[in-house]
């Protein structure tokens, strides 16, 4: 009887021979084949040196071409040889699941089909940004968007808190044809930040690291000094707090005088 | 090649070989068996020089992630399309559990 086929979405990391996993190098060393979409040409070479199938998803990428199905590609591409009896490895930079379209949907379809499917946590770029940027989730709390969707939604921004917003570079995009978008779109973005951040708000532009030989990019701009910044597909923005945070004090009653009841009882 | 991949990767898992600099970095560098070029990309650190020579892809997309399901054609809603069916009224569990 064959064996039946299986998919494993691993992380890579953000740097090349620092994040990668036990567990995850493991997977791609066995795997009959490795599909890859990296963050760094070299790390793509090193991928190479742990398995001697590696194909690399960076061809399903073109200009012009929606990402939308790009990404369905990169789907079915891992899925094809699950379904004809392979043990499958997708590696992703960072973690496979922060950000990451492709590796949900192949683990979730291939599951769906009847087949093994996991997925390996891999130390992302946003783990990245706080040891870099020095910053702790915890102290204020901490907001995530992808920046287009945050333009393209109603959202609530709590100013209290830090606000980290992703694929900066390409905010605006609704083509999800291209790989950058003009000053103007970044224009706009700060125009809906600056509803509740000073366009003198010291903001942090972000990018980790993919080689050991590099460091990251920490440039602190002006919030208004956004669309004239030089930024690439991996470039993330960070505004610190605008705000203190504020007491509920309401709340904190409420706590009081459930403690006053509770000693009573 | 597998000279400057194995090198940087011990700079890149090796704690005492990630703090490398100056002439430590340099003693390092030119105790590898390597050609001039290479030697001189690595002293430099020079990524997309490294790349160029060993034939690493020119370009590399870095984007996973949709800001959207679908691209937005046009903002017209559809016919019988009303606010009030946008509304949820159970909770929506998302994407989880993929």
């Amino acid at each position: 009887m064959e064996k039946p086929g299986s998919l494993a979405c691993v992380g890579i990391g953000m740097t090349l021979g620092a994040h990668i996993s036990p567990r995850s190098r493991s997977h791609i060393e066995q795997a009959d084949v490795v599909f890859a979409a990296v963050s760094d040409p070299l790390v793509e070479l090193w991928l190479q040196q742990m398995n001697p199938d590696v194909r690399s998803l960076q061809p399903l990428y073109a200009d012009g071409k929606s990402r939308h199905d790009t990404y369905r590609e990169m789907v079915e591409a891992m899925l094809a040889p699950v379904r004809a009896g392979k043990t499958v490895c997708g590696v992703f930079y960072g973690h496979p699941g922060v950000f990451a379209q492709a590796p949900h949907r192949a683990v979730e379809q291939a599951r769906a089909e009847g087949f093994e499917a996991r997925m390996e946590p891999g130390i992302s770029a946003e783990d990245c940004l706080y040891a870099d940027l020095g910053i702790d989730p915890g102290t204020f709390g901490c907001q995530h968007y992808e920046a287009s969707q945050l333009m393209f939604y109603q959202r609530r921004i709590d100013p209290s808190a830090y606000l980290v917003l992703w694929q900066v570079a390409i905010a605006g995009d609704r083509s999800f044809r291209r790989f950058a978008t003009e000053p103007a779109y970044r224009q706009l973005l700060v125009e809906l930040l600056a509803q509740d951040y000073p366009l003198d708000h010291p903001c942090t532009v972000y990018e980790a690291a993919t080689l050991p030989i590099q460091s990251p990019r920490r440039d602190v701009i002006a919030l208004r000094d956004l669309p004239a910044t030089d930024l690439g597909l991996a470039a993330t923005l960070v505004l610190p707090p605008a705000a203190p945070l504020q007491r509920n004090t309401a709340m904190l009653a409420r706590i009081a005088g459930l403690e006053a009841s509770l000693a009573l009882a | 090649m597998s000279n400057v991949i194995a090198f940087l990767e011990s700079l890149g898992n090796n704690a005492a070989k990630s703090k490398l600099a100056g002439d430590d970095y340099v003693a390092a560098v030119n105790a590898l068996d390597l050609d001039d070029a290479p030697r001189q990309a690595l002293l430099a650190r020079d990524a997309s020089g490294l790349n160029d020579l060993l034939g690493g892809r020119s370009k590399m997309i870095c984007a996973l992630f949709p800001a959207d399901d679908e691209p937005q054609k046009e903002d017209q809603p559809a016919e019988g399309d009303t606010p009030e069916k946008d509304t949820p009224t159970e909770s929506i569990r998302g994407n989880g559990l993929h």
